[in-house]
């Protein structure tokens, strides 16, 4: 073990996490420190930044993964209202698509794949926090 | 009905219990790696604590704070009656499944 590293590394984990918890969880590292590696103890602290944080971001995740979803789905929508509107000529051409298909196309993929990838790290992250094991590296 | 706990959760509530009245984060870790095996990460444990206590599963205190711990105060976690009724629920609901199935463990 580096002694002289400890307190830093305990410091910036202090700073890191929410007050309360911050107390208890350092407090339990500090008094474990001296009978464990500084790979250790950094591991743990990195460990313990990862875990809060995404215990108590968790939900707003959540949130954000079904905004995209309903993004995607309000994209969706109007496009397939657009080509609707084309394949029926029911409406102006350029009223169907004002900002021109290709612009649609790309925004209704950017909004799918948006959606895809917050819903992967919320299922992702939500399964690290109750595994338990798993590593923030 | 008894609320369904994760298999982590479970764990960590085990622990608890186990601990009894020196029931605090980094005694719940070792608990649960001395007889898990599983190297668990103390923030893992923390972030379970504090959800098992938003759903009224554990209640926490503050201990005394000393030197080795630089002045900062131990958090003390005990199980609910309702953490107590999940545990047993989970344990009955594996008991239940896994009755009368040739694992091949022995």
């Amino acid at each position: 073990m580096t002694p002289e590293l400890t307190p830093g590394i305990l410091r910036l984990l202090s700073a890191s996490l929410p007050g309360d918890l911050a107390e208890a969880l350092v407090g339990d590292l500090a008094e474990e420190a001296s009978q464990h590696s500084l790979g250790w103890l950094a591991r743990q602290a990195c460990g313990a930044i990862w875990y809060v944080h995404v215990a108590r971001w968790r939900d707003a995740l959540r949130g954000a993964a079904l905004v995209s979803g309903l993004a995607a789905a309000g994209v969706v929508a109007a496009a397939a209202m657009a080509l609707w509107g084309l394949v029926l000529g029911a409406v102006p051409r350029r009223a169907a698509h004002p900002m021109g298909f290709g612009w649609m196309l790309s925004i209704l993929v950017a909004a799918i794949v948006a959606a895809a990838v917050v819903s992967a790290i919320v299922r992702a992250e939500t399964t690290s926090t109750n595994d338990g094991t798993m590593r923030p590296e | 009905m008894a609320a369904v706990l994760g298999e982590f959760e479970t764990l960590v509530l085990l622990a608890l219990l186990r601990l009894g009245h020196n029931g605090y984060g980094m005694a719940v870790r070792r608990e649960i790696t001395e007889r898990t095996g599983r190297d668990v990460a103390i923030g893992a444990v923390y972030a379970t604590l504090e959800r098992l206590e938003a759903k009224g599963m554990v209640t926490s205190a503050a201990g005394d704070t000393s030197a080795e711990r630089g002045g900062r105060a131990r958090r003390f976690f005990s199980v609910t009656s309702s953490g107590r009724q999940a545990v047993a629920a989970a344990r009955e609901a594996l008991t239940r499944m896994s009755e009368g199935l040739d694992l091949g463990t022995t």
